[in-house]
């Protein structure tokens, strides 16, 4: 259900931008209420608290098409016409500091309320963490080399209001994300997880038990990986690794803010191969129905679904308002915030690439001597000079087309962008996209992302 | 808004609360090369409240946040809820931080006066021909944090948390190249900018340099102070209460966690440094800190932790520690002279696991050393067997500090894989 304190507020923000409208030629405000529930039971321990990222709160934006100004703040002021002018002064540049040239920002009029019903409200708190202590007792029963077990569920439900002068736009929509990690100890200690991912907490209870059995063979299998030897292999890819590619290989090389500070190659590729013929790749809000998945972004654009490559050709880029006025193209609904507090950004949402024609056991088996690598870590961009460094869980090696017995852990994959995209000589027909991401822009402000595809088989260095 | 909630809680049956109130005030400025694209401020509040109820033996606990904006209506149904939850919850019980009082001292400073002056002192550092910063961004945060509990603990502290992060640029004529640099601090000087956006520019020009040349199989490297805090966070954690009260702690105290000959590490949790931007007067429970040696020689000494936790595990309340500090060794520059190693400067990220005995990454600068020539290298990857690593290391006799780390400049490490 949309928030009560945002539509109670809405005609007063009203009075807000029509006072900051007198100073400046193009305001907008983005009303923030966004409530997040964990819920943890582990061997010693059980919880029921709201989450971090919960929030309440406004930030202006403001232009007259030079530099843009915000101010984040969580009280509306009962004089208005006092409060616009603390904000006009509190952002006030000091120091003569020379300011970009953006241009007046034009809108098409738009007045509509979203929403993407859920069914958090049918779940109690207690029956949510009666669920997770039942998962929980089921996994340390399994195996007695299991030392702890966590079941964590992570609710979600954002409401968000965009007032500007020709746009009044609402949403409200929620995600849940599901975890079992279990410590298990045979000679030595591993960590493993599953998760499961949906808009519908129902979804989400059916699944977590039934990834169990899945978890403790990983388990068994991990306390017995050795290192991956160094070197240059054929590699199978999950689709989550598959996604993390996506993600850090083309993904944050596409973020327009980054062709604003000429700090991405991609700027000059448009057009051109960037990858084999058999990769396309997308990114969107809009793209697939995910932990991304909203309505309009924190600039007021709506969502959409941006065909990035197309037959290894790289089509566009992704971009937020202020950067689409500086590139003089259009914003593709990219703009997203950590929360009121921060600034927007271009930033990723849903990031796949998109399903080919080959079956996975064909895939496998045309590989003599290689890897099959899953579960992402974590990955690191490089938009201007195209490394690319992903983070694998563990892999599991490959011999004369047969997956076998032997795991490898951790698996660090590196290299240059374009060799390793080049490299994809097959995709698989299916396809699945992981919902659980967080990704920052550098080491700071993060924001939910999904991403994923189907199997791709590519030849790239494994440390 | 603390004292409206305490009054609201205290005609709640209730066995137990904390506040804690961060009252933020920020201003921030993002450039485009040397123009402004983008300036903001604002001033909120985070407050989460932590319930405790009493029942069957157990202690339930819940966690909410109130908003400045919440009416008197909307805090007593949150802590009814929370209440609700709390008798869900069944853990083992502790008590609450005792009594005591702490009031940090407020010095007033204008956030838009900081931000120009490390502006300035950024943008007025030189560069060679070709370098630049192609983008940068200067955060200026006062934070105030304030602490009550229902034993009639009150604490309050005051921190201004500084970051700069850019982007230095390097032009050649068919390509440029760039390195992603950010810095945290809480003091500085127009000098100690300077010389961070100096290196920064040189090593990008270093970058710019850089070959991608046959390397040996086999060789030595040298990583720096931030590389050396990542590693030393996966002792850290083995040696916190919380995994050992989890079970899933892979170090006890006794273990041997360096076999060989290399210099013994001495690793201390502190609370304050100075130099160091997170240092703290007190933890996220109000607890006073007491420093812990939890390595010793290479021996795992001690575990250390806050509150809850160490009565969960029976051990004294250190407090959350959030310093580390480790000994210097004898090693210098000089003596590395006729040396062949790589000495790594950026990564694109290094990879730790204690569990699976790994350390590795991709390396995006380093200088190779060899013949007494310097020549800058990149793309490629190092990994190796942490134990085997750290068993041999060699520790620097300069010291770095970084926010959350004091330690050596740099370590040697032997042997790593290079591909």
């Amino acid at each position: 259900m949309f928030s009560t304190f945002l539509q109670e507020n809405r005609e007063k923000l009203k009075e807000l931008l029509s006072e900051l409208q007198k100073e400046y030629k193009y305001v907008s405000i983005l009303g923030s209420d966004v409530k997040t529930m964990n819920y943890m039971a582990n061997k010693m321990a059980t919880s029921i608290d709201e989450g971090r990222d919960s929030e309440r709160g406004f930030v202006v934006k403001m232009s007259n098409g030079k530099a843009f100004f915000e101010y984040s703040f969580d009280v509306l002021e009962e004089d208005v016409k006092d409060f616009a002018k603390k904000i006009i002064e509190s952002v006030k540049l000091q120091d003569p500091i020379e300011e970009v040239n953006t241009g007046l920002i034009e809108e098409e009029p738009l007045k509509k309320d979203f929403v993407r019903e859920g069914d958090l409200d049918q779940f109690s708190n207690q029956e949510l963490l009666k669920k997770m202590i039942e998962i929980k007792d089921a996994t340390l029963a399994k195996d007695e080399h299991i030392v702890n077990a966590i079941t964590f569920l992570m609710t979600l439900d954002v409401s968000k209001l965009f007032l500007s002068k020709k746009k009044e736009l609402s949403q409200n929509y929620t995600w849940v994300n599901g975890f079992i990690i279990a410590y298990y100890v045979d000679g030595r200690m591993v960590s493993v997880r599953e998760g499961a991912y949906s808009n519908k907490m129902k979804d989400v209870l059916d699944k977590l038990p039934t990834l169990v059995d899945a978890l403790i063979d990983k388990a068994k299998h991990l306390v017995n990986a050795k290192p991956v030897v160094p070197g240059v292999y054929d590699v199978i890819t999950h689709p989550s690794i598959a996604g993390l590619i996506a993600h850090e290989a083309f993904g944050h090389g596409v973020e327009m803010d980054q062709f604003v500070k000429d700090r991405a190659i991609a700027k000059g590729y448009i057009n051109k191969y960037v990858a084999s013929p058999l990769v396309n790749m997308r990114d969107g809000a809009a793209s697939a129905l995910s932990v991304a998945s909203y309505f309009f972004d924190d600039d007021g654009i709506l969502a959409h679904d941006t065909l990035i490559i197309k037959d290894g050709i790289l089509q566009t880029g992704i971009c937020d308002l202020v950067s689409s006025r500086e590139l003089g193209t259009n914003p593709t609904g990219n703009g997203r915030r950590q929360s009121y507090k921060n600034k927007s950004y271009t930033r990723m949402t849903n990031t796949f690439f998109c399903p080919g024609k080959d079956k996975l056991e064909d895939m496998i088996k045309s590989v003599k001597h290689g890897y099959m690598i899953f579960e992402t870590n974590n990955g690191m961009e490089d938009p201007k000079n195209w490394a690319i460094q992903c983070v694998a869980e563990y892999g599991i090696e490959i011999v004369d087309g047969k997956l076998t017995e032997n795991y490898v852990s951790p698996v660090v994959m590196s290299g240059y962008v374009p060799d390793l995209l080049k490299s994809i000589s097959m995709v698989s027909d299916d396809f699945m996209v992981i919902g659980a991401g967080q990704c920052g822009k550098g080491y700071k402000e993060w924001v939910r992302v999904s991403d994923g595809g189907p199997a791709l088989k590519a030849r790239v260095k494994l440390s | 808004m603390m004292k409206r909630i305490e009054k609201i809680l205290k005609n709640k049956e209730l066995d137990g609360y904390v506040i804690r109130e961060s009252k933020k005030e920020i201003y921030q400025l993002y450039f485009v090369k040397d123009k402004v694209e983008t300036a903001r401020s604002g001033k909120f509040v985070d407050t989460f409240v932590t319930i405790y109820v009493k029942h069957d033996e157990k202690l339930g606990d819940a966690t909410f946040q109130i908003y400045q904006s919440s009416t008197e209506n909307e805090i007593s149904q949150a802590i009814d809820n929370a209440r609700n939850n709390a008798l869900s919850v069944f853990n083992p019980p502790y008590d609450l931080v005792k009594k005591e009082t702490f009031a940090g001292e407020n010095e007033e400073k204008s956030l838009k006066n900081m931000a120009d002056e490390i502006a300035n002192a950024i943008f007025s550092t030189k560069a060679n021909a070709g370098a630049k910063l192609n983008a940068t961004e200067i955060f200026v945060n006062k934070i105030e944090t304030h602490i009550i509990n229902s034993n009639g603990l009150d604490k309050k502290s005051y921190a201004y948390k500084c970051m700069i992060e850019t982007i230095p640029t390097f032009d050649k004529e068919n390509e440029s190249v760039e390195i992603y640099a950010q810095t945290n601090f809480s003091e500085y000087t127009k000098e100690d900018i300077s010389n961070y956006i100096a290196q920064k520019l040189f090593e990008v020009e270093a970058r710019a340099k850089a070959e991608k040349i046959e390397l040996p199989e086999k060789m030595d490297v040298t990583l720096r102070g931030e590389e050396i805090e990542n590693i030393l966070q996966e002792y850290i954690q083995q040696l916190n209460y919380f995994n050992l009260a989890m079970h899933s702690n892979a170090i006890n105290v006794g273990d041997n966690l360096q076999n060989g000959n290399g210099d013994k590490i001495t690793l201390t949790m502190k609370n304050k440094i100075v130099g160091c931007a997170d240092s703290a007067d007190f933890d996220s429970d109000g607890s006073s800190f007491k420093e812990k040696v939890i390595i010793e020689n290479g021996v795992a000494k001690d575990q250390f932790g806050g509150n809850r936790f160490a009565q969960y595990v029976n051990k004294e309340n250190t407090g959350a520690l959030p310093l580390c500090e480790i000994n210097c060794g004898d090693l210098t520059k000089n003596e590395l002279e006729n040396a062949t190693y790589l000495e790594c400067l950026q990564f694109s990220g290094i990879q730790c696991d204690f569990l699976n005995d790994y350390l590795g990454g991709e390396v995006r600068l380093a200088i190779l050393h060899k013949d007494g020539k310097q020549i800058p290298v990149c793309g490629f990857s190092i990994s190796g067997k942490l134990s085997e690593l750290m068993g041999e290391v060699k520790l620097s006799k300069g010291r770095e500090k970084l926010p959350g780390y004091s330690g050596p400049a740099f370590i040697y490490l032997k042997d790593l894989q290079v591909l």
